[in-house]
């Protein structure tokens, strides 16, 4: 039994603001009403609480003026117009834009630079067959001369000379 | 994704404002027009219940706004857009108590010499008041002992019992806007109930 003056506890006090605002749970509200319904003292602290918060509607309500969201929207576009470039919103958008753009050129120039190079070396054999091509071409008849040798004395030879003279005379 | 299940994944997605803050996400006026409109009065009434000042509280709300639309690129709905709005709003009223503050000490330290004088009609009535507990008291004396009477309490103190009076808003969305566990708002709101309630019986019968 509780008694009708008994004091009040931190906790039970803590927990009337709780129990005006409908913020206790169920059995702590029960608990609460037995307290009332048995102490003058948690009677009296509950309804000078309550008081407080009626005396808190006589606050007036403030009102915002009517044009306020049309200043509101005003002042941001004056803000955007001061703001210097670089935080301006079109321009992080394009300077976003313009980077990912550069970014992707970067990626396709290392792309083809990557596969130049790996065309080129290491060089395969299809790239000796083009080098020696012109060789290639002739291989037949360098065959049939048989060795350097033999064209050393070929273009030493006095007869050569003579018909290299005749064909470039002919040629003229 | 439907609207449906992204509704389920996101409770906060069927807030019918956080929905307007989407479409202000996308540059969208009409809609931060909508949501300025809807919150004002709420917004300003805070403001000129913590500052006393009309045009201060304007001039606060305004910028309250501005920073929403600021930060729209990168909003994520994560809460209820009051929740975010009023969280915002607390930052700026904190930060406008403390240089408010800072004005006063520096007016005060640079005064003339001699007996202070504090210049607050609100101090002179609560003396004079003081004298008269009897007194009926009008409205507009009572409104001045209650701005000085919610002076006695701290930003928190004073911004949770904002919420929970002018917002009827629960424990857990004060918690959600303060950064706090609904258990601390329980003492919070406790502790700020009495001390108005101090403060308040020497005018007001309770």
């Amino acid at each position: 039994m509780v008694e009708k003056l008994a004091r009040l506890t931190a906790d039970q006090r803590s927990n009337f603001v709780a129990y005006l605002d409908g913020e206790l749970s169920e059995q702590e509200t029960q608990q609460i009403e037995r307290l009332l319904a048995q102490n003058e003292v948690a009677r009296h602290d509950m309804e000078s609480l309550a008081t407080v918060w009626e005396v808190l509607d006589t606050l007036p309500r403030t009102k915002a003026p009517d044009d306020f969201a049309q200043k509101t929207i005003a002042t941001l576009k004056l803000d955007e117009q001061q703001t210097p470039l670089a935080e301006q919103a079109w321009f992080q958008k394009t300077q976003e834009v313009g980077s990912r753009v550069l970014g992707w050129c970067l990626v396709i120039a290392c792309g083809f630079v990557g596969f130049v190079l790996l065309r080129s070396y290491p060089p395969s054999s299809a790239d000796a067959l083009i080098e020696n091509y012109p060789v290639l071409e002739q291989f037949d008849s360098y065959q049939e001369i048989g060795s350097v040798e033999f064209l050393k004395k070929l273009q030493s030879s006095p007869e050569w000379l003579k018909h290299n003279q005749n064909s470039g005379e002919a040629i003229r | 994704m439907n609207a449906t299940s992204q509704a389920a994944t996101n409770p906060y997605l069927s807030d019918p404002d956080v929905q307007l803050m989407l479409r202000v996400r996308e540059d969208d006026e009409e809609a931060f027009a909508e949501l300025v409109e809807n919150y004002q009065d709420r917004v300003v009434n805070i403001f000129s219940t913590i500052l006393g000042s009309q045009e201060a509280a304007e001039d606060l709300a305004q910028e309250t706004f501005m920073r929403v639309y600021r930060a729209r690129r990168g909003y994520e709905p994560q809460a209820k857009f009051s929740t975010w709005l009023f969280r915002i709003a607390n930052n700026l009223a904190s930060n406008a108590r403390r240089s408010s503050k800072r004005r006063k000490e520096v007016q005060f330290s640079s005064g003339e010499s001699g007996p202070m004088k504090t210049g607050l009609p609100e101090k002179n009535l609560a003396e004079k008041s003081a004298l008269m507990p009897a007194r009926q008291l009008d409205k507009a004396e009572l409104v001045t002992i209650i701005h000085e009477a919610m002076e006695t309490l701290n930003d928190r103190q004073r911004m949770a019992l904002l919420l929970n009076k002018f917002e009827e808003m629960s424990y857990s969305d004060i918690g959600d806007t303060l950064e706090l566990s609904p258990s601390a708002v329980k003492s919070l709101l406790s502790r700020a109930r009495e001390n108005l309630r101090d403060f308040l019986e020497n005018y007001v019968q309770m």
